[in-house]
């Protein structure tokens, strides 16, 4: 597993300052609709689309609540086999119950979470399904979802179920990957739940910490958002600043414990209708959106992202549709994963010099290779003298994302935007 | 009292745009200490012990005092001047600069009229302050329009395009109240004060700083606090001592806040300040006083200053200086301090404006410890540090400043010292402190350190 090989290099210790090593696992959820029979017919083109994506890990949601995960073993089973195929490790989502303050069903629950482990492991081998991650509760914080659930009950959830998978998992290095809580970020005291998470919980269950962060779920004019469309969008991709904070503010936590520091769910916009948010998260925006986020994400020592979703989603937040197409956002993602590697030393040169409105990080490795992501947050038209930034000079190529496409041309002192952009700066051998 | 163009300091927004947790290098000390006088301004400005209250206030070097207008039972700047200039005077004696909140009206916001009746009061106030006090020293206060807009309970439930109507009616009154006196210069107003705990509280410094002509913003202004549910309200942990370390862990936040507006102002001459900071506004005095006025208070407090120092803002100011009951300050109306009003005395007296300082903890280290290491002229050393564990913690001097480990003064201010700072012997190059705390070493020990 290419994550096997990576265990162990860091795991959330000290915040990458410029010259620090890039730690960002890059990946994605498989959305709610994994088994629809068009998901299911593109399946080799999506393990395809993920593998291209310098996707190292995969988040989906088996769906067991109230129901015996042999329900739908085969084609949970097919999807675990398709995303192992296409070389990520599969993180597997179990929500907690809605009934959570009946203890017959917490005690169910933790049984078929268990059986789901079983199964696996009969499946596909001990050590192997010791290596995937486990997370158990899915904004467990949320009074929209969460059926009322408190801390407390959800740390009694958590322990008794992460026992019970450790058991089974008989992790022999280190702590097995097990965490939680994926908290929703728009809750206020998101961050109680984290801090009482990794305080109050037996370290030894702990493999990694989990929060969700989206721009937005308001539509524009409503709840107090500006109705303004380019005040809306602006400030939309004002926030992406918060992945850097949150990383940096979960980090803090973590210094030290062995403990993974991961943004479980993130996009532009939450809004559950494809005719207010399809527009930020699958247009170029949504691209511009993802790529300040993840260059934030580096920058604030996060070790893992998971963008929501890559694919099998039918709404307005899918990277791929159900049959592998692209978007410009998925286009981001795969020009950014594969040219700034895990591991690749990272610097921020428009840290100590800004520009309104761009980002931009370099990465480089032992064997010379260097390149450079600049994102562009703007709307209107933009050049910019790249001789200003000394570690932004020497590249004699540009890629950047257009459309769902990505061109590539030579690229001189200067380079231009039109409305938002993600590019990819490098020489010929680079890439 | 001057506050003339040649002490005001220049912004250090651009200076540092990023908050590298720990790892900061050597960087100039920027940060103007300051004090809010709100609920209990009579105390201040007209009480029998305001000499001594503003004695207090000058030994933390509070250089920014920040008034209300038309809010928190302040002063009637019409029916009664005379009350809203001593409160004025009293921050001039304190050797301080004001800092003036219009805070909000009680007519209907989208009404004309009204924005015009109140950006009129305004200019007004700022005229007044001019015959009184002269244009060339008022010319150098801060204007700050409105309090807590994004908050509805305490801003009046104004939205953003009303607040910035409002702000530029304003801003436009004031400037041309002191247009004789600017050159050219912009006047230093600013807003928004928003609220910290809204979620989208960042939203309105943004369009403020996108939406608003440049020339009417001076400083961005900010407030946080880290809670305001007691133990088990409102699904706040229940345990009162899970409570206060998760309070404590939020101190960081500080440093999070002022980097995240760092960086909207990159590339503008603007201030960054925290207009309003204390650990607890629970709606309850007692239960708010019992995490403000506190030894918990004080660590609380020592840790968010060694933030606001990390991260390069221009300005805090602590909610309150003087307090009747109120649960938040440092002085009573007596002049009596709590233990925040020693923990920042120690801070101000030994990380002082202009000093060099750096930042020695790093790594898992800072859940239990922050500190600041001062170099001032003539040699002055100094470590300010915090403890934000409830549990016993030694540190090794020679860790943070070798040249303080043989020689270094040891004060310390924590449950075994009561509250108040105590000069001690340090032992064998080593800081421990029992729990939550408060020390400082140094090579220029004061003879007000020897209280």
């Amino acid at each position: 597993m290419a994550f096997e090989s990576q265990r162990g290099l860091s795991s959330a210790a000290v915040a990458p300052a410029n010259g620090a090593r890039m730690r960002l696992r890059y990946g994605l959820n498989i959305g709610d609709h994994w088994r629809d029979p068009a998901c299911v017919l593109a399946r080799e083109e999506l393990i395809t689309r993920i593998k291209d994506a310098g996707t190292a890990l995969v988040r989906v949601f088996p769906g067991i609540a109230g129901a015996s995960p042999a329900d739908h073993w085969i084609e949970c089973a097919g999807l675990l086999d398709a995303i192992q195929r296409s070389g990520a490790t599969p993180m597997i989502a179990f929500p907690c119950p809605q009934a959570w303050s009946d203890s017959v069903a917490v005690r169910v629950f933790t049984m078929q979470c268990c059986e789901f482990v079983d199964r696996s492991i009969e499946r596909w081998g001990q050590s192997e399904v010791a290596s995937w991650f486990w997370s158990i509760g899915d904004e467990p914080n949320s009074p929209w979802t969460n059926g009322g659930l408190t801390f407390e009950g959800y740390r009694d959830i958590y322990q008794t179920t992460a026992e019970a998978i450790r058991q089974r998992l008989r992790s022999r290095e280190g702590r097995p990957q097990i965490g939680g809580p994926c908290v929703d970020g728009f809750q206020p005291f998101w961050f109680d739940w984290i801090w009482r998470f990794v305080e109050e919980v037996d370290d030894s269950l702990i493999g990694f910490v989990a929060w969700n962060r989206y721009g937005d779920w308001r539509e524009p004019g409503a709840w107090s958002a500006p109705a303004d469309p380019d005040v809306f969008e602006r400030l939309l991709l004002s926030r992406t600043g918060e992945y850097w904070s949150r990383a940096q503010a979960v980090g803090v936590l973590l210094e030290g414990r062995g403990i993974l520091n991961l943004c479980s769910e993130l996009n532009a916009h939450a809004h559950n209708d494809p005719a207010i948010s399809s527009r930020f998260n699958q247009g170029p925006l949504g691209a511009a959106y993802y790529g300040s986020a993840l260059i934030d994400l580096m920058r604030g020592g996060a070790d893992g992202e998971f963008l929501w979703a890559g694919a099998c989603d039918r709404g307005p937040y899918g990277a791929l549709d159900a049959g592998g197409r692209t978007t410009p956002t998925y286009e981001a993602k795969k020009l950014i994963a594969r040219n700034v590697r895990f591991g690749d030393v990272v610097s921020f040169p428009l840290d100590r010099d800004p520009v309104p409105d761009f980002d931009a990080v370099v990465a480089s490795d032992e064997a010379r290779r260097k390149v450079a992501v600049l994102v562009y947050r703007g709307s209107a038209a933009r050049k910019l003298e790249l001789e200003r930034w000394p570690e932004l000079a020497g590249f004699s190529q540009v890629s950047s994302v257009s459309g769902d496409q990505v061109r590539s041309d030579r690229l001189r002192g200067t380079l231009s935007f039109g409305a938002y952009g993600v590019a990819l700066l490098h020489n010929q051998k680079d890439v | 009292m001057s506050t003339g163009d040649a002490n005001r300091p220049a912004p250090a927004t651009n200076a540092v745009t990023q908050v590298d947790l720990g790892t900061a290098a050597m960087m100039p000390m920027r940060l103007q200490y300051g004090v809010n006088e709100s609920d209990s301004w009579w105390h201040f400005a007209l009480g029998e012990n305001r000499e001594r209250l503003w004695a207090k206030l000058r030994e933390l070097d509070v250089r920014i005092v920040r008034l209300f207008v038309f809010d928190k039972h302040a002063p009637d700047p019409v029916a009664d001047w005379p009350s809203l200039r001593a409160c004025i005077q009293a921050a001039l004696n304190v050797g301080a600069t004001p800092f003036l909140t219009f805070a909000k009206f009680r007519r209907p916001f989208d009404d004309p009229r009204a924005v015009r009746w109140f950006a009129e009061q305004c200019a007004e106030i700022v005229w007044s302050c001019t015959e009184e006090w002269g244009g060339e020293e008022v010319k150098n206060w801060y204007w700050c329009i409105w309090n807590e807009p994004n908050n509805d309970w305490i801003g009046g439930g104004i939205n953003f395009e009303q607040y910035r109507a409002i702000y530029e009616a304003v801003a436009r009154g004031i400037t041309r109240s002191l247009t004789p006196w600017l050159n050219g210069r912009a006047p230093l107003i600013g807003g928004p004060s928003v609220e910290g705990f809204q979620p989208f509280w960042l939203d309105w410094v943004w369009r403020l700083l996108n939406e608003v002509d440049d020339s009417l913003i001076g400083f961005v202004n900010w407030h946080y606090y880290a809670e305001w549910r007691d133990a088990g309200e409102a699904a706040a942990a229940g345990d009162p001592r899970t409570m206060q370390n998760l309070i404590m862990a939020q101190a960081h936040q500080f440093g999070l806040r002022a980097a995240q507006v760092s960086r909207l102002l990159r590339g503008r001459s603007l201030l960054n300040m925290c207009g309003e900071w204390n650990s607890h506004s629970h709606y309850l005095p007692a239960v708010r006083a019992r995490f403000n006025q506190t030894l918990f208070g004080a660590t609380y407090g020592a840790g968010a200053l060694i933030q606001f120092l990390r991260s390069g803002i221009d300005a805090e100011m602590i909610w309150t200086g003087t307090d009747d009951a109120h649960g938040y300050g440092m002085l009573n109306p007596s002049a009596e301090p709590t233990p925040l009003y020693y923990a920042k005395l120690l801070c101000a007296r030994h990380v002082r404006y202009g000093d060099r300082i750096r930042f020695p903890i790093q790594g898992a280290v800072r859940r239990e410890w922050d500190a600041v290491v001062s170099y001032g002229p003539r040699g002055r050393r100094s470590i300010f540090l915090a403890h934000l564990a409830d549990r016993p913690g030694l540190l090794t001097l020679r860790d943070l400043e070798p040249s303080l480990a043989a020689s270094g003064q040891f004060i310390k201010l924590d449950s075994e010292t009561k509250g108040r700072p105590v000069v001690l012997p340090t032992r064998a190059g080593k800081i421990e402190l029992g729990g939550f705390g408060v020390a400082v070493v140094t090579n220029e020990l004061e003879p007000q350190d020897k209280l």
